[in-house]
């Protein structure tokens, strides 16, 4: 609407003001007193070539200048890169990580950006933000632009693109430990006195791990915290039966009991009457101070198996996993059995027996019977 | 150029009139006609020569973000070596260096950016269609909808989850408030389990969660709703959207749902929802 005002009063100045066509006026064009009358300037066909020339690119650059924009629905579009960075620190040492942000919207976004910590989450690496929380530690972090700081709102342009550079230093004395701080991008929201309605903000985040340590690969205690066969049909003793025409998974997590973070690494195999049947490695995720995280397999299949129809016997699922030079692993062992072609057997037996051979044997009594007869 | 300028030796300009026909009019160079028409010449040459420069001016380069013609931190770290190697054999995005702890110990860092699976620089993007949720007018009883699209690409992050919360629930700056939905009485629904509403006479506002990355298992269809966590009751933010593995545009339909009592007062409802998109770590 504004816009729309904008234009119309140019668009009046520029009829009544400036240069622009308009209907030629029937007055002569006299000079009096060597001045000519006003109407006559507002025709610009009374102008030489040269100067309707630069009459025409005058007006067609303030019409460029004054054209309104396309309207839209005000969106919220915007990308942050690295999502995910794992900084390892000595105190005393000052660290520059650059976050790109990209605004793809046609609009620009006011944004505010602030450190948040945060603690591992659920087992798949989503973490928990707190964000009311500000320990002590986020003092350490600071912005090395000059025009941005954290938790002061700023622009990003239309289409553009910026970049936060994040400073790290850590104190000589600080604790050597972990310490798991989010950047948080948020959309800046109008009060909400100035609102008509319901207004919907956006936010991105990026996880930043820190580990503040005097040596690169600190000495771990990891455990297999949960290991479990997912497609058991039941138990015999201390066994797990699965049948040969259903895919065997697995599903395991790894716990981590030190106060640093280390990535998965390990391997799963699958062994069966001495053979190897199955093996992989782990995606490499962040098992962070105190926490649990699914393992994922670097295979797409997954930690699944598919039996052959005559795999017979006792097999045996093992995870792995590597801390510092050792490494922890643990074993399932349970039986593939073809359950459900013996049960399918056995039906079929069983409605032979019991069911179409005292009928065939009726049928065939009687069958003699009227023969005798 | 120069017939713009004043130029006292030419002759002066033949003006036609198409009231009259071709007039000629001669003038003295030193006349207020030809000082007028010298004038407004200049002007039409000044906002053009204005307008050019505006245009074909470079943009404003600053080192505010260390990014000039010359330089920008791509990679993202300062002092470090890193980015994409490839060869016929193989494709490795990293940091170099950074698995020796010589390393480490000689410069008192290491960093590492992004999922090691996947190319480190691609961004973490999250859209969401329009910001604006417009019931228009509502009328009591007559439930009222509205719909937007979350979008999301985790690039270089292995999973996402995008969390949602209200700041308060809908209110006048009176203090009325329109309640978050329970859904229906015998179908009650919480922040985290939606359930069936579509008793008119149950008011309140929430919303349902369809399409992609959406827990299918919680809104099983449109009919399931769940309020917003309100963060004036300190009510956590709940996920409404997420994969444990890598997304490429995922997209959700979020739609709002707003049922008002007969007795509800009138006046201009609001509330702000958020939206958080967290990658995995």
């Amino acid at each position: 609407m504004q816009t729309r005002n904008q234009t119309k009063r140019f668009l009046d100045f520029a009829r009544n003001d400036m240069l622009l066509p308009v209907v030629p006026t029937a007055s002569p064009v006299i000079p009096t007193g060597g001045r000519l009358r006003r109407p006559q300037w507002r025709d610009p066909s009374c102008l030489p070539a040269g100067k309707r020339l630069a009459f025409r690119m005058t007006m067609i650059c303030c019409l460029l200048f004054l054209t309104p924009t396309p309207a839209s629905a005000q969106s919220f579009d915007l990308s942050i890169s690295p999502p995910i960075t794992h900084i390892l620190i000595k105190p005393n040492t000052s660290i520059i990580q650059a976050f790109n942000l990209k605004n793809y919207s046609d609009h620009p976004l006011t944004l505010i950006a602030r450190l948040v910590p945060f603690s591992p989450g659920n087992r798949n690496g989503i973490p928990e933000l707190n964000l009311d929380s500000s320990p002590k530690y986020l003092d350490y972090f600071t912005l090395a632009n000059s025009k941005i700081r954290l938790n002061q709102p700023f622009t990003l342009a239309a289409n553009g693109s910026d970049q936060l550079v994040l400073q790290v230093k850590f104190p000589q004395n600080s604790s050597l430990a972990d310490y798991y701080t989010s950047l948080v991008v948020s959309q800046v929201s109008p009060d909400l006195d100035q609102l008509t309605g319901t207004q919907l903000s956006g936010a991105v985040v990026s996880n930043i791990l820190l580990t503040v340590n005097l040596v690169a690969d600190p000495n771990v205690n990891l455990s297999l915290a949960e290991l479990r066969l997912d497609s058991s049909l039941f138990k015999i003793g201390p066994y797990q039966v699965v049948d040969t025409l259903s895919p065997v998974t697995f599903s395991a997590v790894a716990k981590n009991h030190s106060p640093f973070l280390v990535t998965t690494s390990g391997n799963f195999s699958l062994r069966l009457r001495n053979s190897t049947r199955l093996t992989s490695g782990y995606k490499p995720v962040y098992l962070l101070a105190y926490s649990e995280r699914s393992l994922e397999s670097s295979e797409s299949a997954g930690f699944t198996y598919h039996p052959h129809p005559f795999d017979l016997g006792l097999a045996s699922a093992n995870f792995s996993l590597v801390q510092n030079s050792a490494s922890v692993s643990e074993t399932i062992t349970f039986i593939i059995f073809p359950v459900k072609i013996l049960f399918s057997l056995i039906l079929v037996a069983t409605l032979l027996t019991f069911i179409i051979a005292p009928l065939v044997s009726k049928k065939l009594n009687s069958s003699l019977d009227s023969i005798d007869n | 150029m120069k017939q713009f300028l004043a130029n006292p030796g030419t002759p002066p300009p033949v003006i036609p009139s198409k009231a009259e026909g071709s007039l000629s009019v001669k003038s003295d160079s030193s006349t207020p006609l030809r000082s007028g028409r010298n004038d407004t010449h200049r002007l039409l040459l000044s906002i053009l020569i204005l307008l050019s420069f505006l245009y074909l001016l470079p943009e404003i380069i600053s080192a505010d973000n260390l990014r000039s013609t010359d330089y920008r931190i791509d990679m993202g770290t300062i002092n470090m070596t890193g980015g994409e190697k490839t060869s016929d054999t193989y494709r490795l995005t990293d940091t170099v260096g950074q698995t020796f702890q010589g390393r480490f110990e000689k410069n008192g860092y290491r960093i590492r950016a992004g999922f090691q699976y996947i190319h480190t620089l691609l961004p973490f993007r999250f859209s969401i269609s329009s910001i604006n949720v417009d019931f228009g007018i509502v009328t009591p009883q007559v439930p009222k909808t509205a719909n937007n699209t979350l979008r999301i690409t985790t690039g270089a992050a292995y999973g996402y989850e995008v969390q949602a919360y209200e700041v308060s629930s809908l209110k006048t700056t009176g203090g009325d408030a329109i309640p978050d939905t329970a859904c229906d009485a015998a179908t009650s629904c919480t922040t985290t389990d939606a359930n069936i509403w579509s008793d008119a006479t149950r008011y309140g506002f929430g919303y349902n969660m369809s399409d992609e990355d959406v827990n299918t298992n919680d809104f099983v269809d449109g009919s399931y709703y769940r309020p917003f966590a309100n963060a004036e009751l300190s009510e956590p933010a709940v996920p409404v959207m997420s994969s444990s593995g890598i997304a490429t545009d995922s997209a959700a339909t979020v739609t709002y749902k707003i049922n008002i009592a007969p007795t509800q007062p009138s006046g201009r409802y609001t509330t702000i929802v958020k939206y958080l998109a967290i990658p995995s770590y």
